[in-house]
């Protein structure tokens, strides 16, 4: 009994303390996937892997979170940034977009989104956001050279 | 080589010393219908069900339940369907996506206008409901944009109303 009891403790301080690592707010899948289907899907397509001159997300939105500039184009990006969304919905979608889409992109320390941190960002939404797309893309590709 | 069969033999008469082939027959029988049970176990599985509204009304009429936001020819009147396009034409990838009710179930869902794309205009059954519908300056909420233009050919030919999901209401749990 007592075993048992000192087992579920453990358990209990190892999801305290993943939770807590990664600051995660609880993801409503079904409210995400609803702003991402009325906000983004559209462009960025129902699996992520964009069209002619939509950027992919699919695979790939991950390589952003290992920069400290990638992690905030994801929500500087006009898209993002100037969507009809709140903060904490904006953070929520991003995760919940960067979990169900990035695949092996995804970093294993990834840090969610917080709302905090999303309504500081954006703030400085972009505006040349292709031009630097394609520098941040090719900072990323030396990085993992 | 008789080693092989006299392990065989000896491990074959243990167990039939204990076990009668009539439990064989009963785990078999239980194996069978405890796996045919599975399926019927509460999961959730209808995360990733497809969304499959009952239907009321005629598709190619522009009072169709799917066409609250609308804006094109309908091209279930252009030799498609309300969710495929007609022969020779190509659905476009990006499109623009907005709500409608279903009279039926009285729930909302989301609707996917993809636009058909590569040939001239389809010319039957305009129709303009514009629900929801945003001024160009949201152009990703503005049903005039020429959503050919993630198509191969930005030629517009009629439009779709493909349902893809489920909208989310204020205390809708996960």
């Amino acid at each position: 009994m007592i075993i048992k009891r000192c087992l579920l403790a453990v358990v209990v301080i190892c999801v305290i303390s993943t939770m807590a690592q990664s600051g995660a707010a609880e993801i409503n899948d079904a409210r995400a996937k609803f702003n991402y289907q009325m906000l983004c899907q559209g462009c960025h397509t129902p699996d992520g892997t964009g069209a002619k001159d939509v950027p992919k997300i699919k695979d790939f939105i991950g390589n952003f979170l290992t920069t400290s500039k990638g992690r905030d184009y994801l929500v500087r990006v006009p898209g993002s940034a100037n969507s009809a969304l709140n903060d904490a919905d904006l953070a929520e979608v991003l995760n919940w977009m960067i979990l169900n889409m990035g695949g092996d992109s995804v970093p294993e320390n990834m840090q969610h989104y917080t709302a905090e941190e999303v309504a500081k960002l954006r703030r400085h939404a972009l505006f040349e956001v292709v031009e630097y797309r394609k520098m941040l893309v090719s900072e990323l590709a030396l990085d993992t050279k | 080589m008789n080693f092989i069969d006299r392990f065989f033999e000896k491990k074959a008469r243990s167990v039939a010393q204990v076990s009668g082939r009539r439990g064989f027959i009963k785990g078999v029988g239980a194996a069978l219908v405890g796996a045919s049970s599975i399926p019927l176990l509460p999961v959730a599985r209808a995360a990733d069900a497809p969304v499959l509204p009952q239907e009321i009304g005629d598709p190619s009429s522009c009072d169709y339940w799917r066409y609250c936001a609308v804006d094109g020819f309908l091209c279930d009147c252009c030799g498609g369907t309300y969710n495929s396009c007609p022969p020779g034409t190509e659905m476009s990838p990006i499109t623009w996506i907005g709500t409608c009710r279903n009279p039926v179930d009285g729930r909302n869902y989301v609707i996917s206008y993809n636009d058909c794309c590569g040939k001239t205009q389809c010319g039957t059954c305009l129709c303009q409901r514009d629900e929801g519908d945003r001024p160009l300056y949201r152009s990703d909420k503005s049903n005039d944009v020429n959503w050919c233009l993630g198509a191969t050919s930005s030629v517009y030919h009629c439009s779709t109303a493909v349902v893809v999901g489920m909208a989310f209401e204020q205390g809708d749990k996960k």
